[in-house]
């Protein structure tokens, strides 16, 4: 046997190591990153909703109310088109995040998804009419909270050992 | 990549013109802006699409034996308030019982962030039955 082999093998399977770990690590970045950014998504959202459903909006801007109401109703709708894009964008993050978590998570995630969706742009969202709506912009609060908070929870379990070993063995 | 080829392995009467299905295409047929809840506050609403599209839809498929199948994507978003008043309304206000929406109707979406909002619509007509 050459004398260099046992160094080239030793070489060789270090650099493997390496490289595996390092495609895992960057592949766990990235999956972070998605996840803070979806957490980010979340939260924005239910600020400009809460901001959103405290509004005291008349819907008719034809009745031409002076001052705080008409300038609501303008408020009102630039909001509307905010959240409208942040829920499409918190789904879409929602699509590379759910089909890593396990499934008794994804299923949590997936009601408190609608859940929130539901407290976000639900109600008369798009027809606000009236004084503001204090406990909708509760239940966004509490929903978003609920919401990350399953996440979290998927994400943080993805990387535990026995999750990783659990999908190794296929008893996942 | 699986799960495309699992969408686009599946039968679609949209691709072959099924004559057992009356097609409504939202994006195409209504607006790539769903708008809010009522007809009397804005433009292309729940309950626009419901008195409109579906329920002229929904009542020919009584008599036809076609079933009805609206198709979700391609538009910029669903507000909740649009598809509790569009879906939930028909069983609400319109007199539809819950099964047989269920046996007229499909909701079809491809892209993932839809297929939450078309669950969301089921469960809605689910509640608004219950009540």
């Amino acid at each position: 046997m050459p004398d260099f082999l046992p160094a080239l093998i030793g070489a060789l399977v270090g650099g493997s190591v390496t490289m595996l770990a390092n495609i895992g690590r960057a592949r766990f970045d990235l999956y972070q990153a998605r996840y803070y950014k979806s957490c980010d998504e979340i939260v924005l959202a239910a600020d400009k909703s809460v901001i959103y459903w405290l509004l005291e909006v008349d819907s008719d801007p034809s009745l031409k109310r002076e001052g705080v109401a008409l300038e609501n109703y303008k408020r009102a709708e630039i909001l509307e088109i905010e959240i409208e894009g942040l829920q499409q964008q918190i789904l879409l993050s929602d699509e590379y995040l759910r089909p890593e978590l396990s499934r008794d998570f994804r299923e949590q995630v997936n009601s408190n998804m609608k859940s929130f969706i539901d407290a976000l742009t639900g109600s008369d969202f798009k027809s606000r009419n009236g004084t503001g709506q204090k406990f909708e912009a509760a239940i966004v609060r509490y929903n978003a909270a609920t919401l990350i908070e399953s996440i979290r929870s998927g994400v943080h379990e993805r990387y535990q050992l026995s999750y990783v070993m659990r999908r190794i063995f296929h008893q996942h | 990549m699986s799960g495309a080829r699992a969408l686009d392995a599946q039968p679609s009467a949209i691709q072959t013109k099924d004559p057992n299905f009356h097609i409504i295409d939202v994006s195409q047929e209504f607006s790539k802006v769903p708008g809010g809840r009522f007809k009397r506050t804005g433009p292309f609403s729940g309950e626009a699409f419901r008195v409109e599209m579906l329920l002229p839809a929904l009542k020919a498929a009584r008599t036809s034996g076609q079933r009805v199948m609206v198709l979700m994507d391609g538009v910029a978003g669903y507000p909740a308030s649009f598809l509790e008043e569009a879906f939930a309304g028909l069983i609400r206000e319109n007199g539809f019982s819950f099964q047989e929406v269920k046996s007229l109707l499909l909701l079809e979406a491809k892209a993932p962030r839809f297929k939450v909002l078309k669950e969301m619509a089921w469960s809605y007509m689910k509640d608004a039955h219950g009540q």
